[in-house]
């Protein structure tokens, strides 16, 4: 209560009439401002929205006659399942078996996909780690070569993996290879800029005190850094390996290998049930996965606690 | 000497040590060989799906070569007689970005009022919206790409309804966490002051948290524009559609200019981007 007697004492001797206009004047200049700002960005917002709409060519009305089509997809996609028969053998028309007749081999792919995702993290992961030490504003050796990395690592990370998979599929042949490098290759921008974000926020003083008895850098980062971010570095590769599965399911999709090429070859051959089996059991996982790293996530969290 | 000396211990004090200390000083061998063998099995099982991926020096060698004559055939990025279609295909890309998020942000608002329990109190209710935004969350852009683009036919408009719908939920949950982490104080203030419900949550809950999903959205709108970049592939417009066909028919110059192109939007909506979000979350502080 003091502070605002003190504020309203050093605004001055206003009072009554004299007061009241004062704090108008600053209502309506403020008001002014606001309306400013607000009409400006208002302004600026409807004209990209106008011109997104033109240039995506967004149109309601399309849009709303192309509902009854996503029904008619979607009545072709779904499997004409039949509650008496749902659990019948694979033989059956209407069963769930009959739906997913080739689960066995859909589930060796999505292991595949794992797989990949698995290798391509710890590929990148290990790239990442390498050279974010070298990324680092306060660690890095030199002044040229860690902008040099910094810069490299920025574009890896804007490459989005679908479009180096894409490339890489001409350049290794179709097939799991061209799928794993694309992914490692962007875990390695996207990782190794967040750890070397990381490493810019670490105490400094232990890597002052392996300097000092004599150490040279590879020493600085073994005994005064790594220490500081191994797990900061683990639960960021945890992560990563989780949006990695779900890119690895993607990748198939340009012919690098796993799930999302079989997707593809049933859509390309107008198996629309097959293709829905095949997205059900990729959603499953994603689902699967989100649940499990939530899991080791809060099992971690509360150990800390 | 019997008693032999380490460190300064006679045997006894050692054997003391050893007995009062036990795990610390000198603990079983399986414990001290954990570590290395589980590194040493998870060293094998990457080796085993580095043999399994063919990840051979030559097949290495082979396809670095390959990418190698890529890049000399990349340069210089000419984009022949298409530069017109690839730049509209990049503002194409843009758009898509703009209207996903933008859509994605108007059903977000709403719904992550819905979701947050200080907001609804029900925990059943909190519990099957949250549920519900974890099932569309999961479901990534390129997968509705390809049922929009199976049911509205190619062209951008599939790919915005795509990344609308891989994003709103994800919004509506993070602005759903924005809000339960809301001051509680104005919301007390205003409805001492004996305001309905909807004027509590007008004044007392939206500025709060307003600027807080106003940024996300931006967040969102960025990496989106890397999102809807790939989205062509399959059809839903944008850069991505003439990636994939460039590449596959070895038009590595175009590749690269439509590449360059798009390498400089990104770095562009990222800087101004971050402008907007800063003056935003800045401007309320």
């Amino acid at each position: 209560m003091t502070a605002l007697n003190e504020l309203i004492a050093a605004a001055g001797p206003q009072k009554g009439p004299a007061a009241i206009a004062a704090f108008e004047a600053e209502r309506t200049a403020y008001a002014r401002r606001w309306w400013l700002f607000f009409g400006l960005g208002g302004a600026l917002f409807l004209a990209a929205f106008a011109g997104a709409a033109f240039i995506a060519d967004f149109d309601p009305v399309r849009f709303v006659s192309g509902l009854p089509q996503m029904a008619e997809f979607l009545e072709r996609a779904l499997p004409h399942l039949d509650w008496a028969q749902l659990g019948a053998a694979k033989t059956v028309e209407g069963s769930l078996a009959f739906w997913f007749y080739a689960w066995p081999k859909w589930l060796g792919l999505l292991w595949e996909s794992i797989e990949m995702a698995i290798l391509a993290t710890a590929l990148g992961g290990g790239a990442a780690f390498a050279l974010s030490f070298v990324a680092a504003r306060n660690i890095g050796p030199g002044r040229w070569l860690p902008v040099v990395v910094r810069r490299l690592l920025e574009f890896l990370r804007t490459l989005p993996d679908i479009i180096v998979a894409l490339v890489f599929v001409q350049a290794f042949g179709p097939g799991a290879l061209a799928g794993v490098l694309a992914i490692a290759l962007h875990t390695t921008g996207a990782l190794g800029k967040l750890m070397s974000e990381v490493h810019e926020n670490i105490d400094m003083k232990p890597l002052e005190g392996v300097r000092a008895v004599g150490g040279n850098w590879f020493h600085v980062v073994r005994f005064g850094a790594m220490p500081q971010i191994m797990p900061n570095f683990f639960s960021y590769a945890l992560l990563r390996l989780e949006v990695n599965i779900a890119a690895a399911a993607a990748v198939g999709y340009v012919g690098a290998g796993g799930i999302g090429q079989e997707l593809v070859i049933a859509i390309e051959n107008l198996r629309f049930d097959d293709a829905l089996a095949i997205i059900v059991m990729v959603i499953a996982l994603i689902f699967v996965i989100d649940l499990t790293s939530e899991r080791i996530r809060h099992a971690f969290i509360g150990r800390v606690r | 000497m019997s008693a032999r000396v380490i460190a300064g211990l006679t045997r006894e004090q050692l054997a003391a040590a050893r007995r009062d200390y036990a795990g610390i000083v000198s603990p079983a061998l399986l414990r001290r060989a954990l570590p290395w063998l589980l590194s040493a099995l998870v060293i094998g099982y990457l080796g085993w799906l580095w043999v399994k991926f063919g990840l051979s020096p030559e097949a290495l060698w082979k396809g670095a070569t390959r990418l190698g004559a890529f890049v000399v055939a990349m340069l210089p990025p000419d984009p022949g007689p298409y530069a017109w279609d690839f730049l509209k295909a990049t503002g194409e890309t843009l758009g898509m970005a703009f209207l996903g998020t933008l859509f994605a942000t108007i059903i977000a608002f709403p719904l992550a009022y819905a979701g947050a329990s200080n907001v609804v109190g029900n925990p059943v209710v909190h519990f099957i919206v949250r549920r519900i935004f974890d099932m569309f969350r999961g479901i990534p852009a390129l997968i509705w790409a390809l049922v929009f683009v199976a049911s509205f036919g190619l062209g951008p408009m599939a790919g915005v309804l795509a990344l609308m719908m891989s994003d709103f939920a994800a919004l509506a949950k993070m602005g759903a966490e924005a809000i339960e982490n809301a001051d509680r104080k104005p919301v007390e203030g205003i409805t001492s002051t004996g305001a309905t419900r909807l004027q509590v949550l007008r004044f007392g809950l939206i500025p709060q948290v307003l600027p807080v999903q106003l940024s996300q959205a931006l967040y969102f709108f960025e990496s989106n524009v890397r999102s809807a970049a790939v989205l062509g592939i399959v059809g839903a417009g944008g850069i991505g559609y003439y990636l994939s066909d460039l590449s596959r028919n070895n038009h590595w110059d175009m590749v690269s200019f439509i590449l360059i192109v798009f390498l400089v939007l990104v770095a562009l909506i990222d800087m101004l981007s971050k402008r907007l979000r800063s003056l935003i979350t800045g401007e309320r502080k």
